[in-house]
């Protein structure tokens, strides 16, 4: 299982390093025709960053692509395996080549693109993989995951605001990795739960109709929220806008 | 052994089984039968696995071990497999899964697959036979098979059929059939299962179920016995009785013919959908 996990998660990073390849005929093509005088090394670094994104997103987003494509839920389900067992064999290559990409990167650029956007890079791919079970095609999934950035972003801002409020070491330097985190928190945890609850039940019923513990648990989560930040944002921003 | 207590399952709003039970001893063949959407699939695959029970529970036989699913051989009417592997890697994804130290090819020895083809080139019929093959080589203490075989050539079922006797013939083998061409398993199978409804209508040892249903070939209705369906022509009629009881026979106007199992199974259907 884990062998033919890792087969599969390398596919889809192959598919992903494509956006690294394009950046030689960039800079060539900037050198000879545009003449924008594109930095080499900028380009690289956009260029890590936007394949660890992309990877993150996709690698999540395809977690269970086979077993739709090939509507082998059913086979999947007749092996003697656990849930626990397919699950961390799936998430296990994909995580271990999002590290590998992390690391690769920052050997490359020269500084820790993971240090400078760790969270980001692990909220886009746990958003991705939580919501591909509740999601039926992976153009959506991306729509959704670039949603729930949304929200974890406009989140953080709202809790470096609540933090900065009850004052002492939370407002000072590590406020914003610690509303970060909160944030990361409170939109993942409850979307993990529905994606671990729903998969350990399921069945080789359609998925469509195995979806009520996911949709009972994400959609009051989301609307609590959305409806938090929408409440607190004025506030927050005047703040911000105030430092 | 495979007890069935009190599952109930439905897929969505639409109810199949509402405390439904049954229970098959280690060694039976067994055959299910049924209209078309009254429940046979799902009844494989909830002894299967693949599907969970809303209500109920399905126990194995404590020898089947741990998660029974390993010594549970199951082939169904959508031949899940990962489509985009090739005959060698779905080989070795289904060794490393149970283990397996060889795989004995066998029955895909008689086709024309080849190793490098992928799952999702072959027919439906290779497909039967490589799925057929992978769950014979786990030597399943419990073989479930829906009505797929009907796609395999004439051939390759013998060949299939054949690997079925010799693993009946060396172990104690659970076998659970649902509508497969009963005219070439007649001679295998023991019991006969027929659901209606969600329920069980018809669970009879394959021989008192030949004593019971009886063609009766008359110009009138035999009113003193249970019809299942009826055929008419202009100048008679073709009855399909059960239970028929041997002490009526004299007592009966025409012709009383004994039935083999697929005309068995056929009144009974005939008349569901009469």
């Amino acid at each position: 299982m884990l062998r033919k996990e890792i087969r599969d998660a390398l596919k889809r990073f192959v598919e992903s390093m494509v956006v690294l390849a394009v950046i030689p005929f960039m800079y060539i093509g900037d050198k000879l025709v545009i003449k924008v005088g594109l930095d080499y090394a900028s380009l690289i670094d956009t260029g890590f960053f936007l394949t660890l994104v992309i990877f993150s997103i996709y690698a999540g987003a395809t977690i269970f692509q086979p077993e739709r494509k090939d509507r082998a839920f059913e086979y999947l389900f007749s092996l003697p395996l656990t849930r626990r067992k397919i699950i961390l064999a799936k998430i296990l290559p994909r995580f271990g080549l999002l590290l590998i990409l992390g690391l690769a990167a920052t050997i490359v650029v020269g500084r820790s693109l993971l240090a400078d956007a760790g969270i980001t890079i692990l909220v886009l791919f746990f958003s991705s993989l939580f919501l591909s079970i509740g999601v039926f095609s992976t153009a959506i999934n991306i729509f959704g995951v670039i949603l729930m950035y949304l929200i974890f972003f406009q989140g953080g801002r709202t809790f470096v605001y609540l933090l900065s409020r009850l004052g002492g070491s939370f407002a000072g330097h590590f406020g914003p990795l610690v509303s970060q985190l909160v944030s990361a928190a409170v939109l993942l945890v409850p979307f993990g739960m529905a994606f671990w609850l729903t998969f350990k039940k399921m069945d080789a019923r359609p998925l469509k109709l195995q979806m009520r513990t996911y949709y009972f648990i994400t959609l009051p989560v989301l609307f609590v929220i959305v409806s938090l930040i929408t409440l607190s944002f004025r506030s927050s921003q005047a703040w911000l806008l105030s430092r | 052994m495979i007890e069935i207590r009190g599952v109930s399952f439905s897929y969505g709003k639409t109810g199949v089984f509402r405390d439904f039970s049954l229970s098959i001893p280690e060694g039976q063949v067994c055959l299910v039968t049924g209209i078309n959407g009254v429940g046979k699939s799902t009844l494989l695959r909830l002894m299967a696995g693949v599907l969970r029970p809303d209500k109920g529970k399905i126990r194995y036989d404590p020898k089947l071990g741990a998660d029974p699913r390993r010594k549970i051989g199951f082939v169904s009417d959508a031949l899940s497999l990962y489509e985009s592997l090739t005959i060698a890697e779905a080989i070795g994804f289904h060794k490393s899964v149970y283990g397996l130290s060889s795989f004995d090819d066998s029955l895909i020895q008689h086709t024309k697959i080849g190793c490098r083809q992928k799952v999702r080139e072959l027919s439906i019929g290779q497909r039967t036979i490589f799925h057929l093959n992978l769950i014979l080589s786990l030597e399943p203490a419990v073989l479930l098979v829906d009505e797929i075989i009907h796609s395999i050539d004439a051939y390759l079922r013998k060949v299939f059929l054949e690997q079925i006797v010799q693993l009946l013939s060396k172990r104690r083998l659970t076998v659970v059939m649902v509508n497969v061409n009963f005219h070439d398993i007649e001679h295998l199978i023991e019991r006969v299962i027929l659901l209606k409804s969600g329920e069980i209508a018809v669970d009879e040892n394959i021989e008192d179920l030949k004593s019971k249903v009886k063609k009766i070939v008359a110009r009138n209705r035999p009113d003193s016995l249970n019809v299942l369906s009826q055929i008419d022509y202009s100048e008679h009629s073709e009855f399909f009785v059960y239970p028929f009881d041997n002490r009526l026979r004299g007592t009966i106007e025409g012709d009383i013919f004994d039935l083999n199992l697929t005309e068995i199974v056929s009144a009974f259907i005939g008349g569901e959908y009469a």
